[in-house]
């Protein structure tokens, strides 16, 4: 059964549309992740232009972020006031971002943008992901536990007045670094059409050094708010979300993640996470081997006064 | 039935045409396209009847349905640094962003190559007049080569040789096929009777395609109240999000 997308302008499948949100909340419920950086490749590679994939998955993961959100707020694992400093640094982070993405869109250059930055971050992630559960499977197996936290003397940047006590996570700590982190995952997520969740949790972990039971929560929560100002803002600057598309992708990343969630309790989460790891690789490969590889055709036209 | 009523119609078109003197009437299927949620592509059939008691020649029929001008900006990727990046641009000016060219055999059978020129008959008589970017007539020609190729691939420009069928001389009909992918705006269609090369008369005709219903309420809404249409986004995958996590706890 065929679908118009009234922004994309084209007419697609809604059952392939529903299946591959079903795919990828299925990910994202058994790995814990946004899903994200996964949706806006597999858009991409489905022939929805890039600019409308990405502004279009921003309102995806509102909804994601809502439902899976709502579990940590109700057992209180969201440290709130962080979730606002981190959520302030997203949002400046998040009109550069927008900006940036404008301006490369009317330059011709967000396409390949979009795909420099996936190529990065999913290599750096996936790497050092793959590395840490590797770690962790063999300390496993030698009956060690490498624990993530290691409290003790907080490094100078972390000392830099104004500090604020972010009780939740017991910390008192300098605002000024989990307002650059927010910044920095504010400015990706409007460009790569993500969360950000798989850079703001390590951050947190390892930078910030919050507790883990707070950490996905207080990430969720910045993530609704930044990703629904990144929605508004595409849709104000570049008229590329699209809201029949949107609703598509929810509705199966819903019923998706649901399932996953209840396979991924059965599984180690090391196991969990060298796959995801691999999952992460192999995307980015793929859109590396896109960049490098000689296109079958060089030219792309743009038709102005007709969308984009 | 479609045959028969088209040859009613034609008929019909026979017997009053010559008290109004025109060597060609035409007519079309339909002349609105709606946009829908649903919307697969459609189809429309333009026919119509010829004059041709003079010394009957041979006569051709050439069948032009050309969408709303627009300039087109065509980039071309570049190895640069390792990758392939949209490296130089040229913007053409005033092209359709449909145009589809029905005859009922090849073109230049039917007149000469100037005559063609002349009237924008075929793709390749379609004039790219580049209005920004470069200018180097070696390389322009590339880009205009690469605009029609790729909106051939689109299925939005295309040039058929068999597409009109004439009946006994004096009906003709001919079908084409709108892709969903086909631009909004107003279309028009322009019927050009040839005889022995030489261009004789001339009809045109007005189709419009536009947007209907929740298609038609969305797409206006993002363009001319963007903001109202992003709290609009934000509000669903709000409620969505809440609901699914609501519905699936009670599961």
């Amino acid at each position: 059964m065929q679908i118009y997308l009234p922004i994309a302008e084209i007419s697609a499948n809604i059952f392939a549309l529903l299946g591959m949100g079903g795919m990828v909340g299925f990910a994202s419920g058994m790995f814990g992740i946004g899903g994200g950086f996964l949706m806006t490749p597999l858009l991409i590679f489905s022939g929805i232009p890039p600019a409308i994939a990405v502004a279009t998955e921003a309102n995806q993961i509102v909804a994601s972020s809502v439902s899976g959100g709502l579990a940590y707020w109700q057992k209180r694992a969201v440290d709130i006031r962080m979730g606002l400093v981190l959520m302030a640094g997203g949002m400046l982070g998040s009109i550069a971002g927008v900006y940036l993405f404008r301006h490369l869109l009317m330059l011709g250059k967000v396409d390949a943008t979009i795909s420099i930055s996936y190529v990065l971050f999913l290599t750096i992630i996936g790497s050092l992901m793959l590395r840490e559960s590797i770690q962790s499977m063999r300390a496993a197996r030698q009956g060690k536990t490498i624990s993530l936290r290691r409290p003790g003397q907080h490094s100078w940047w972390l000392r830099l007045p104004p500090r604020i006590r972010f009780r939740q996570s017991k910390l008192y700590i300098s605002i000024y670094p989990p307002l650059l982190i927010g910044f920095l995952v504010g400015l990706l997520a409007a460009i790569m059409g993500i969360g950000g969740g798989f850079i703001m949790v390590p951050a947190m972990i390892y930078i910030l050094r919050m507790p883990t039971n707070v950490v996905i929560g207080t990430s969720l929560f910045q993530i609704i708010f930044v990703t629904a100002g990144i929605t508004i803002m595409h849709a104000v600057t570049t008229q590329t979300v699209d809201i029949v598309l949107a609703v598509l992708l929810m509705t199966g990343g819903a019923i998706g993640a649901q399932i996953g969630a209840r396979v991924g309790q059965r599984l180690k989460a090391e196991q969990l996470r060298s796959a995801l790891a691999i999952v992460v690789l192999l995307v980015g490969l793929k859109m590396f081997y896109d960049l490098v590889n000689k296109p079958n055709e060089l030219f792309s036209i743009v038709e102005k006064g007709i969308g984009l | 039935m479609k045959q028969f009523l088209i040859a009613g119609i034609g008929l019909c078109l026979i017997f009053i045409s010559p008290s109004f003197g025109a060597k060609l009437v035409t007519d079309l299927s339909k002349d609105e396209i709606a946009i829908e949620a649903n919307f697969t592509g459609d189809k429309i059939l333009m026919f119509g009847a010829i004059d041709s008691t003079s010394n009957a020649p041979k006569a051709d029929v050439v069948v032009v349905v050309r969408g709303p001008s627009i300039n087109a900006l065509v980039r071309k990727k570049e190895h640069q640094a390792g990758i392939w990046l949209n490296g130089a641009e040229v913007t053409f000016g005033a092209m359709p962003s449909f145009y589809s060219i029905a005859s009922n055999r090849p073109l230049a059978e039917i007149a000469p190559v100037k005559t063609l020129i002349d009237n924008e008959l075929g793709t390749q008589a379609l004039e790219h007049l580049p209005i920004s970017g470069a200018f180097i007539s070696e390389e322009l020609q590339d880009f205009a080569a690469a605009h029609i190729r790729l909106k051939k691939r689109q299925g939005l420009y295309r040039n058929d040789d068999a597409g009109v069928q004439i009946i006994s001389g004096r009906l003709f009909r001919s079908e084409i096929t709108i892709p969903t992918q086909v631009p909004l705006g107003d279309y028009k269609i322009d019927f050009f009777l040839f005889e022995n090369g030489r261009l004789t008369a001339t009809q045109s005709s007005m189709l419009t395609v536009d947007f209907y219903g929740i298609e038609n309420t969305l797409h206006v809404l993002a363009h001319d109240m963007p903001l109202l249409y992003g709290l609009t986004g934000v509000l669903i995958a709000i409620l969505m999000g809440w609901g699914v996590a609501t519905i699936f706890r009670r599961l």
